[in-house]
């Protein structure tokens, strides 16, 4: 708009990438208009952080071309995106934990004196000028060991801001923020484009489309697969470009007929890794027969939580009462042979190992018993036979269970793991994030199977950062925020705003 | 008291000496992790360059020549793990191990095939490096303490000056702390975090170099199998004591020095076992080695858990 009539940011013609047995980018069209806020939405897997790294020199397409400002370029490193005015905020964060904020975001580029030395003033200076000017509030002194996600983002934001980028890309950034951090980023964000900048963002939430952008981008599959004015679209219409079907976001099920406690949890307290404690004095109970749900922001406890309860983790006090008996102190092991199953969050590297074979993975929890191993000798006949069962049973697509697990997709490899925790009936389900980075057939997939474990008289213990998830599938909810229970809330009571004070925190 | 008179001049030049090979490593170490790089291979450099050193002095007659080709050697090996570990994958401590014990063995064959002796080498027509004499401190207070060492010596002292300036205070050293703590990050920075790497890996091979070379010609011309003698690892664990710092590292391998000093000390104040007095650095290292072991403790100290 000031610059001479320049309309497009960014253009993209044809751009196609390839890793080894998947196009993650396929012919892509994409076009940015100088000044606007364009949502890029698709589901996990589409493509989108492959056709951003690509734009910011860290990905290079197999063909394809570039424009920024109308010109062609080729961004064949990041250095070359920065002096373009590129900026990126990564899904996950890159900061150097023990660098103040100010130190972060003038990495490589520190204003220095005239011997040469750093002026670590004037860059806290500057610093904290770019973030009054913008209206982000960060304390340029601050480390970012001791920062809160919401300023680990501004200061990631701050370091585009430094480097002067006018065209800044926000990949999925609202994932890790309750709802009232993300308005504040949308604030930040208006003004950004007050300001003249140009912001693409990521995100696969329709709400947050709606509300922000002014133009938006589906992808689905590696393709575009369409482009409008949010004004004249609708969160349905987008919804089935996505997902390229009808979807039914809401999980068909009864009404919860709790019977007996299987799980009851007394004042537990957990410390995290670093000596914190990250559970603090929690009390919660599952009955058979019914779904309870964990919600809250990441990185508030839930991990420490599930691990504590699947024996992964020490107590630090309190108890844990599962099926009548205490289990503080037994081994993982044991709490499974009494019927506690753990679905993780960290399917790679907690719930699957990636390099062995699926078959391997089916049976890692079982091998050792009868019919699966005899006299100490696994029997490949039986465990070939399990294994070819839970496979039709879950429908985990392959080629067969001779294949490395690590090949599978994101939704396929979640399926074995499910299968594998499934498979020795349990008690009680804990899952973790169950359909983190799964796509959205096998959601629906796994909801149902979650609603179907307590229609048979089992209990699950679903926790989960994506609030329409656990309000859809859980029966009862607590809110979790820094270790304790903020609220019990049954999900048919309540909307998202005050969901998001309560993840916040705040109660009335 | 007559145990407190071993603590004057001589000491204290005794105990610079010790620690001045230790430091040329530490700082190498140092730099090394500071960039993410767990350099093992470090002692196998050090080796290299005490052998290539003294082989170079005894063919050429001059001591400046003995010092290019040691500290030549310490960086050749330095581009030898670079190689193995950053160009073909290898990984970094299996790369550090093999170097350290094929450079006991190829030392040792050398020795036999171009000298034809075992155990140790030496000959009047090797050339040393000198001790150097300020002129202006003779005659002063000073001279005792601070005149008369070999260049190395002064030249720790100055490195420890010149890389804390350079790891606090230049674009240098922020992007060598950044590679190492999240590379992400620093390339997202622009910097090129395998450059950074070779770079600390290239300087520890210098370092590595002259520290060998410090062995054989400075202070003593010969050369014996082994001589390093676990001085590489000893840096490293120096380094480590020192968070990886310039300055920690430096006061790190200063009292690895004063035990080393003490103990050679205390063997003619009381006659004790000379291997005992062999053994007090390896013995200082086992007790440093704890004692970061219960830094890490003490930093998880789990915070307690309040009353109700
Ligand atoms: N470095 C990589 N190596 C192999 N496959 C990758 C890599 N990065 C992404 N992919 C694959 O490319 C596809 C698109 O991924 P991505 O662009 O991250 O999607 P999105 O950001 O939309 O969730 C996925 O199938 C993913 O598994
Ligand atoms: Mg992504």
């Amino acid at each position: 708009m000031t610059q001479n009539n320049i309309e497009t940011a960014v253009e993209v013609k044809n751009i196609t990438k390839s890793y080894p047995g998947v196009t993650a980018n396929d012919s892509v069209d994409f076009k940015v208009l100088k000044g606007e806020i364009h949502a890029l939405v698709g589901e996990n897997g589409a493509g989108k952080s492959t056709l951003v790294k690509i734009l910011y020199g860290i990905e290079q397409p197999d063909s394809g071309e570039i424009f920024i400002n109308d010109k062609p370029v080729e961004i064949n490193k990041v250095d070359k995106a920065i002096e373009l005015g590129i900026g990126m905020v990564h899904q996950e964060f890159h900061l150097v934990p023990s660098f103040t904020a100010a130190e972060n975001i003038g990495l490589g580029q520190e204003p220095r004196n005239s011997r040469g030395f750093i002026d670590w003033d004037e860059l806290n200076s500057e610093v904290s000028n770019i973030a009054k000017k913008y209206g982000l509030d960060v304390d340029p002194k601050l480390r970012m060991i001791d920062a809160s996600v919401g300023i680990q983002q501004r200061t990631e934001i701050l370091k585009t801001l430094y480097r002067n980028a006018n065209i800044l890309i926000l990949d999925e950034p609202t994932a890790v923020l309750t709802p009232q951090e993300t308005d504040e980023l949308f604030e930040v964000i208006r003004s950004l484009v007050d300001e003249g900048k140009t912001v693409i963002f990521i995100t696969h939430k329709l709400r947050e489309v709606m509300e922000i952008s002014d133009r938006v981008t589906v992808m689905r599959d590696g393709k575009v697969q369409g482009v409008s004015n949010t004004k004249d679209t609708s969160p349905e219409e987008l919804a089935k470009l996505m997902v390229g079907r009808e979807v039914f976001m809401q999980v068909e099920k009864e009404e919860a007929k709790p019977t007996e406690k299987v799980l009851e949890v007394k004042n537990l307290w957990v410390h995290d890794s670093r000596g914190l404690l990250a559970v603090k004095n929690l009390s919660l109970d599952v009955h058979k027969g019914e779904i309870v749900g964990i919600a809250g922001v990441d990185g508030n406890g839930q991990t420490e939580l599930v691990e504590a309860l699947s024996g992964l983790r020490p107590t630090s006090k309190g108890e844990v009462i599962f099926d009548g008996k205490n289990i503080e102190s037994i081994s993982p092991r044991k709490r499974r042979r009494a019927g506690l199953a753990h679905v993780p969050e960290d399917r790679a590297n907690t719930g699957l190992n990636l390099k062995l074979d699926i078959w391997e993975n089916l049976v890692g929890t079982s091998y050792f018993r009868s019919p699966l191993s005899k006299g100490g000798i696994i029997s490949m006949k039986n465990v070939v036979d399990h294994s070819n069962n839970l496979r039709e049973k879950f429908d985990i697509r392959t080629p067969g269970v001779f294949v490395r697990t690590g090949s599978l997709s994101g939704g396929n490899q979640q399926k074995v793991v499910i299968a594998r925790e499934l498979s020795e009936d349990p008690l009680l389900t804990i899952a973790s994030q169950p359909t983190r980075g799964v796509d959205i057939g096998n959601i629906e997939a796994i909801h149902k199977q979650l609603v179907e474990i307590r229609d048979s008289g089992k209990a699950v213990l679903l926790v989960s950062a994506e609030l329409d998830e656990v309000m859809s599938v859980a029966d009862r909810v607590a809110v979790i925020y820094e270790g304790e229970i903020v609220e019990w809330v049954n999900p048919k009571d309540v909307d998202q705003q005050q969901m998001g004070l309560y993840m916040a925190g705040i109660k009335d | 008291m007559e145990w407190l008179e071993i603590f004057d001049i001589s000491l204290f030049r005794s105990l610079i000496r010790s620690a001045t090979p230790i430091a040329l490593i530490g700082f190498g170490a140092a730099m090394c992790s500071a960039s993410g790089v767990l350099n093992i291979g470090l002692e196998g450099k050090m080796l290299n360059a005490a052998f290539v050193g003294i082989a170079a002095s005894y063919y050429s007659g001059s001591a400046l020549t003995g010092f290019i080709w040691g500290v030549s050697a310490g960086v050749l090996t330095a581009i030898l793990f670079g190689v193995l570990s950053f160009n073909l994958g290898a990984d970094e401590v299996l790369v550090g191990l093999a170097i350290n014990i094929f450079s006991i063995a190829g030392t040792r064959y050398l020795l036999e095939t171009l000298f034809k002796r075992r155990g140790f080498f030496s000959d009047p027509s090797i050339q040393g490096i000198d001790p150097i004499n300020f002129e202006f401190l003779v005659d002063t207070r000073f001279e005792k303490i601070l005149s008369g060492y070999t260049p190395s010596i002064y030249l720790v002292f100055f490195l420890a000056i010149v890389l804390y300036l350079v790891y606090y205070k230049t674009r240098l050293g922020t992007a060598i702390r950044a590679t190492g703590e999240n590379p992400e990050a620093a390339e997202d920075a622009g910097i090129n975090t395998l450059r950074m790497k070779w770079l600390t890996v290239i300087f520890s091979g210098v370092l590595a170099g002259i520290g060998g070379t410090f062995l054989s010609l400075e202070n003593m011309t010969l050369f014996t199998e082994g001589m390093s003698a676990g001085k590489g690892y000893i840096g490293l664990v120096a380094s480590s004591f020192g968070n990886n710092t310039p300055i920690g590292t430096f006061g790190a391998s200063l009292f690895f020095g004063l035990g080393d000093a003490i103990g050679i000390r205390l063997q003619g104040v009381y006659e004790l076992d000379s291997r005992l007095i062999l053994m007090v650095p390896y013995a200082l290292t086992v007790v440093v080695l704890i004692l970061i072991g219960i830094r890490q403790r003490i930093r998880v100290r789990p915070v307690p858990i309040p009353e109700q």
